[in-house]
């Protein structure tokens, strides 16, 4: 069997889906589309999160400094401003993944 | 021609993005038998290889905004395909053997072959492929069908090159086998 031969064979090999293939498919994506859409989160609105945020990075800054200054175990001075400023920058960075997220929830 | 097809492809790909589904559906028809074809080299089921492409057009679907088109629409979707269906045989966990094939090839009239018509030609091919192991049929598929080079089906399959010029030479050889054991002389009439 020649090569030309083989391939004129093998073309003949193609097998047909049945005739609802397709619109089977097409259902069930329209039905996985639409079952996404429907997948809500609750979150809480973008001012009560703020306000979330806003008092775990108080208590926890004002934690984080009892501890350094108090313990006896960790022996380390920290001043208060790089402890501060590493504060605020996490808070900006949580900031920023609030107004993300409450841009996505506008989109959508 | 190529490069007109991935060109059209990727026209149908960015309409589906923008939420086009209708352009989906057009994809759809232009690959769904050929990867029929593929899926079924691999399960030798057409019920659960339809199944299993219906799985992998899902994937397609969902993954479609990952297609960057670094390859061709055709080489991405028939991994797809593939793995899919190498999945579902490691889930089946034995090589399905469809009886109905061979049933029906048994109630077949050979005095009557004076020239086998393209239907039976169409079945006795398919039935060979049928015998032939997953991965030749599926290699030889890829190579004859789909016209893919060497190159493209080791990126479809992740076979070494080496193994899928093994498994092309087999499966020739194999092919030729299963189809004298069905038509013995009538061989000739089918080419």
């Amino acid at each position: 069997m020649t090569e030309d031969e083989l391939k004129q064979l093998m073309q003949k090999s193609i097998i047909k889906t049945s005739d609802d293939f397709t619109d089977n498919l097409m259902q069930k994506i329209d039905t996985q589309a639409q079952a996404e859409k429907e997948k809500v989160v609750v979150l809480p609105s973008f001012n009560k999160r703020l306000l979330i945020l806003s008092i775990i990075m108080i208590i926890s800054s004002r934690i984080a400094y009892l501890i350094l200054k108090k313990s006896a175990i960790i022996d380390i001075s920290v001043s208060k401003t790089p402890l501060f400023l590493g504060f605020v920058l996490a808070f900006l960075f949580a900031l920023n993944y609030l107004l993300k997220m409450k841009q996505l929830v506008v989109r959508e | 021609m190529e490069t007109e097809q991935a060109e059209q492809d990727l026209y149908l790909i960015d309409r589906i993005k923008e939420g086009d589904t209708n352009s989906f559906r057009q994809l759809i028809e232009k690959y769904k038998d050929v990867s029929l074809s593929l899926a079924c080299s691999v399960l030798k089921d057409k019920q659960i290889a339809e199944d299993v492409l219906q799985d992998s057009f899902v994937k397609v679907f969902q993954k479609l905004h990952t297609f960057k088109g670094n390859a061709a629409f055709s080489t991405w979707l028939y991994r797809i395909v593939v793995n899919t269906s190498y999945n579902a045989l490691k889930k089946e966990n034995k090589h399905i053997i469809l009886s109905e094939n061979s049933a029906e090839i048994e109630q077949l009239d050979y005095s009557t072959f004076d020239n086998i018509k393209e239907k039976d030609q169409k079945k006795y091919i398919q039935l060979a492929l049928h015998n032939l192991k997953p991965d030749e049929a599926l290699v030889l598929r890829l190579f004859y069908l789909c016209e893919m080079k060497i190159t493209e089906i080791q990126e479809i399959t992740t076979f070494k090159i080496s193994k899928i010029k093994v498994l092309l030479h087999r499966g020739r050889q194999n092919l030729n086998v299963e189809l004298q054991k069905i038509l013995g002389k009538e061989i000739r009439n089918l080419l």
